[in-house]
């Protein structure tokens, strides 16, 4: 990709060829040490199959908007950052008790196999699940410090690793803490800040920005322009997940209402909602049937809540592209986290 | 390191944000000076700094510190190419024709 144009194929092809064969690697060496963990290595590769590449992206584009050049070294940093997401996703289906995921069986699903005839083999299979989520999340700072940027280069990033790490973990706490609790869209827009927002566009661009070397405008930029992003990002999977074609996102459309989640949808959808409504999406949710999803699915449209979502994406948009035009960077970066911000929000999958 | 004039301070300047101000004169004049510096620093600079450690402090690790300091040599290295080949393809096209032009030249 010498050609300044953003081609998003064509970088999601070499942030996957860098995956593929870093984890490959790491999962022959894991199943080395014992035949028996074969199953748990081909979870490591799965896990890394599929994905927009955001996160890579983003921190690309961090770093490129800082004018340093295509480079394959920090591909591969930004590549360790879907290796982050790979493992929040895998602790996420766990806490979500999810079955699917691109369409495919979740870890905790795939790795039953392995553990059939042992007791408690559903636990079990979720106990493994977790310990090939926390392998990712240690791969991924093994490919972001063996990437080939300098040292010093490193060394600025890595400050940003642990506020990363502290923020994705707050915002997955509080998801499970806020369960079940009295829907609040504030408090549901602060789990989709933490859990989401801030590690899918804000700080890859800032780990980016700081690899090469930007300045302190130029990072407050990118949170100006990362975090409405980040929530946008958010709240279009909210509504995905539930009015989403499951043929297209390979989720199952009954995960967020059935575990309860604390979604800015489910929120204003309660905001909305007079006693009668309420009283009849407390009936609802207690029944588990396709039909009951569907039940759901009406009230929320008839209350206008996807609406009302739609319309807040559309203003975090709108904010952070002002942001981004109110930046000094070179066309070639705001034209691509241009094409992002629209990639992130407006996407059907 | 003072007093003598070093190649290499535009490869370093590149390698971090001041590049803009370190780009000068000709682009192929620029790159032998690029490669000269690296090549410099790697030989001489290095080389001696990593020979006045280990006399100093006989350190056991010095051989690994020194692979360590050149491999981190390479990496700036590396992006440096990588910036100068990708910001001015324009240039690199005029120096290919005129490359292919003077073999034509030669070939008649």
């Amino acid at each position: 990709m010498t050609s300044e144009r953003w081609d998003p194929a064509a970088f999601k092809t070499r942030v996957d060829a860098v995956l593929s064969a870093f984890v490959t690697r790491e999962a022959e060496e894991f199943a080395a040490i014992d035949p028996a963990l074969g199953p748990v290595a081909e979870q490591l590769e799965a896990a890394v199959a599929d994905g927009k590449r955001l996160r890579a992206a983003f921190c690309y584009w961090g770093w490129r908007a800082a004018r340093q050049p295509d480079s394959d070294a920090l591909l591969r940093a930004a590549a360790a950052l879907e290796l982050v997401h790979a493992a929040a996703v895998v602790h996420d289906d766990l806490i979500d008790d999810s079955p699917l995921r691109h369409g495919r069986p979740t870890a905790q699903l795939a790795l039953r196999g392995a553990v059939r005839r042992r007791p408690r083999a559903a636990a079990s299979a979720r106990s493994l699940a977790m310990l090939v989520g926390d392998l990712l999340m240690a791969l991924a700072g093994q490919l972001f410090v063996t990437s080939g940027l300098p040292g010093g280069y490193l060394g600025r990033a890595r400050p940003l690793w642990s506020v990363m790490a502290r923020e994705l973990i707050a915002g997955e706490c509080l998801e499970i803490l806020r369960t079940g609790g009295a829907p609040d869209t504030a408090e549901s827009l602060k789990v989709i800040r933490y859990k989401t927002a801030k590690y899918t566009v804000e700080q890859p661009l800032l780990i980016g920005g700081a690899l090469a070397g930007a300045g302190e405008r130029l990072r407050a930029g990118y949170s100006a322009y990362g975090l409405p992003l980040g929530e946008a990002f958010q709240l279009r999977d909210d509504l995905l997940g539930l009015f989403g074609d499951p043929a297209r996102t390979g989720k199952d459309t009954a995960d967020d209402v059935r575990g309860r989640r604390p979604t800015a949808l489910w929120a204003e959808t309660w905001r909305m909602a007079g006693e009668e409504d309420r009283e009849r999406l407390r009936e609802l949710l207690g029944r588990r049937t396709p039909d009951g999803l569907d039940a759901v699915r009406e009230v929320m449209r008839r209350l206008r809540a996807p609406d009302r979502i739609e319309a807040m994406i559309a203003a975090r948009v709108e904010e952070a592209l002002t942001a981004l035009h109110a930046l000094d960077v070179p066309a070639h970066a705001a034209a691509a986290l241009t094409a992002l911000a629209q990639a992130a929000a407006l996407r059907q999958a | 390191m003072s007093g003598r004039p070093v190649p290499w301070e535009w490869a370093w300047g590149a390698t971090g944000m001041t590049r803009d101000a370190g780009r000068r004169g000709g682009v192929d004049e620029q790159a032998v000076l690029l490669v000269a510096g690296l090549a410099d620093l790697a030989v001489s600079t290095l080389g001696s700094a990593v020979g006045t450690v280990r006399q100093l402090l006989r350190r056991a690790d010095a051989a690994e510190l020194a692979a360590e300091a050149e491999q981190d040599l390479r990496a700036r290295g590396r992006l440096a190419l990588d910036r100068y080949t990708a910001v001015p393809p324009a240039h690199l096209e005029v120096l290919a024709r005129h490359a292919r032009s003077r073999q034509a030249a030669d070939d008649v």
